[in-house]
């Protein structure tokens, strides 16, 4: 698969993950001190930060 | 915060002394070219340009808005804004920040909205993004030295009133960026940004020690308000309020003048690249203790009238007096590494977009009359921050939902071949008028906020505008 169809469906998928309506909220702390949407948002926030490094890498043709 | 007035000046007094000497040393050059002023010579690397973007992406909103959110709302604020922003600005840097920095360079603009005036060929373009970039960009200014009139006031228990807090903030703004144009902003705001990242990062260490840890400060607000640990179901956390809210903190940045002219200003493409890696992370760095601090905040001063006092009650209630005066010092750097771009951004339009398109002027006196009308609307702003009664997170709302409706305009002008001036125009005129009867309440929404409609109003009316007229492009 060519890396831009890659970094298009993985963009979707990220998207689908943020409007997370389905997920329960409970006032749960993981390590007894990080809020469990918290740990969610940040666990995202790393996918997204990997996501950008492809993107960058294999689909940002410079042209300078 | 903890710290006596005189620690205060002298902090104050330290931060002044660097900030004005990194205007000194960029004045030698600053005065040779409008684009050496304007852009830094469009010079900016990696480093420099990332904590210039980052230094002025974030201002009080971030360090006073967000805990006053958080601290009515809860840990939901953080999933609200900082996942989508650090995801959206890197994309959007790509798809216009990129291109806008070539063309720019190809049509020698210095202001996005001569860039697409120019490339539009149509000077009606740059009046209107003009008018609209200033319409939204001085009520923005405006929450930012608020904001720091407001901590410097409660910092100094009133010994500075307000309205002496906001002139001096205005006032030390505009000498050091009137001294050495965008190379002495883009060097301050890497020291004010290195000054409210390490604040922020101290203040979440030593609260949650004074608080009796981290275990204990978050065991304390569920104690008090479960409901502040999760995601509430009501306002913006309604799931088409939710997305809708999401559209405008992930495109609107972009569309700040003040953002993208500095991604004009950059070296080269690779250097837009490298700052979209090192976005996210930073983003997260500065969100989780702005959101922390707000809730922890709430359990430990529940019931405060006013929310945007708590990054104030928490910093002089938690954390030792020197630190005390850098979170003085962290507001102010926040708030001034973005007023400072933004009154060099608005001189320059005033001067590019509005004057010379009426007149030509001579070249040599362009840095002259930009700073003149930089102070023009410095002057603006003070007026304004010692009179408008709203809070910062309700006025950088307005500005941030106005800025919204030019982002069809910035993407399509860029990335659509066939896109037209006409199209433009129509783009920013539905777009304005949908957000304008939607902030009226005068159609219904179901359920997306004003500003969602207001986009699409805007990509319809400049894709339709653009299919029915005809397509011109070159200088106007």
């Amino acid at each position: 698969m060519k890396p831009k169809w890659i970094a298009w469906i993985s963009l979707i998928v990220l998207i689908a993950l943020h409007l997370d309506f389905w997920r329960p909220q409970r006032a749960v702390l993981y390590f007894g001190w990080l809020p469990e949407d918290v740990a969610y948002r940040l666990g995202w926030m790393f996918l997204a930060w990997l996501f950008l490094l492809f993107f960058t890498r294999y689909v940002w043709k410079e042209e300078d | 915060m903890g710290a006596s007035l005189s620690q205060l000046l002298l902090a104050l007094a330290l931060y002044i002394g660097v900030v004005l000497v990194l205007g000194l040393i960029s004045t030698r050059r600053a005065g040779s070219s409008p684009e050496e002023y304007f852009l830094a010579g469009r010079s900016l690397g990696p480093l420099v340009l990332f904590m210039a973007l980052f230094g002025t992406n974030n201002t009080s909103f971030v360090l006073i808005g967000i805990p006053g959110l958080s601290y009515n709302l809860g840990i939901g604020v953080f999933g609200l804004n900082a996942p989508i922003v650090a995801l959206g600005i890197p994309l959007t840097f790509w798809a216009i920040g990129v291109p806008a920095h070539k063309l720019a360079l190809r049509h020698g603009a210095l202001t996005p909205a001569e860039l697409y005036a120019k490339h539009l060929g149509s000077k009606t373009v740059g009046f209107v993004l003009f008018a609209l970039f200033t319409l939204y960009t001085v009520p923005y200014m405006v929450q930012g030295v608020k904001s720091a009139a407001l901590i410097l006031a409660s910092a100094s228990d009133g010994a500075f009133p307000p309205w002496v807090a906001a002139l001096g903030v205005v006032l030390i703004a505009l000498l050091y960026t009137s001294l050495g144009g965008m190379r002495a902003t883009a060097w301050t705001n890497v020291f004010q940004g290195i000054v409210f990242m390490v604040f922020m990062a101290a203040a979440f260490f030593f609260m949650s020690r004074s608080l009796g840890g981290l275990s204990a400060a978050m065991e304390k607000v569920r104690q008090v308000d479960p409901g502040l640990l999760t995601v509430g179901t009501q306002g913006l956390f309604a799931p088409r309020a939710w997305t809708s809210w999401g559209l405008v903190i992930a495109l609107t940045v972009i569309v700040f003048p003040h953002m993208l002219v500095r991604l004009m200003a950059a070296k080269d493409e690779r250097a837009v690249k490298q700052v979209c890696r090192y976005y996210p992370l930073a983003l997260g760095l500065l969100w989780i203790p702005a959101v922390f601090i707000g809730v922890w905040g709430a359990a430990s001063f529940p019931g405060l009238e006013s929310s945007d006092q708590i990054f104030y009650k928490m910093t002089a209630a938690h954390l030792p007096a020197v630190l005390g005066s850098l979170g003085f010092l962290a507001v102010l750097s926040a708030v001034m590494s973005t007023l400072d771009a933004q009154i060099l951004t608005l001189g320059s339009m005033v001067l590019r977009d509005f004057l010379e398109p009426l007149k030509k002027l001579d070249r040599s006196s362009e840095v002259w009359i930009g700073r003149l009308f930089s102070a023009l609307i410095a002057g603006v702003v003070f007026l304004l921050a010692v009179t408008w009664n709203e809070s910062v997170f309700g006025i950088s709302r307005k500005a941030f939902e106005g800025y919204l409706t030019l982002f069809p305009t910035l993407l399509l002008g860029v990335r659509w071949n066939r896109f037209t001036a006409a199209g433009a125009l129509w783009s920013m005129l539905a777009g304005n008028v949908v957000l304008v009867l939607g902030w009226m309440g005068a159609f219904p929404i179901l359920g997306f906020l004003p500003p969602f409609w207001a986009l699409v109003a805007g990509f319809g009316a400049g894709i339709a505008g653009s299919l029915v007229s005809s397509h011109r492009r070159g200088e106007p």
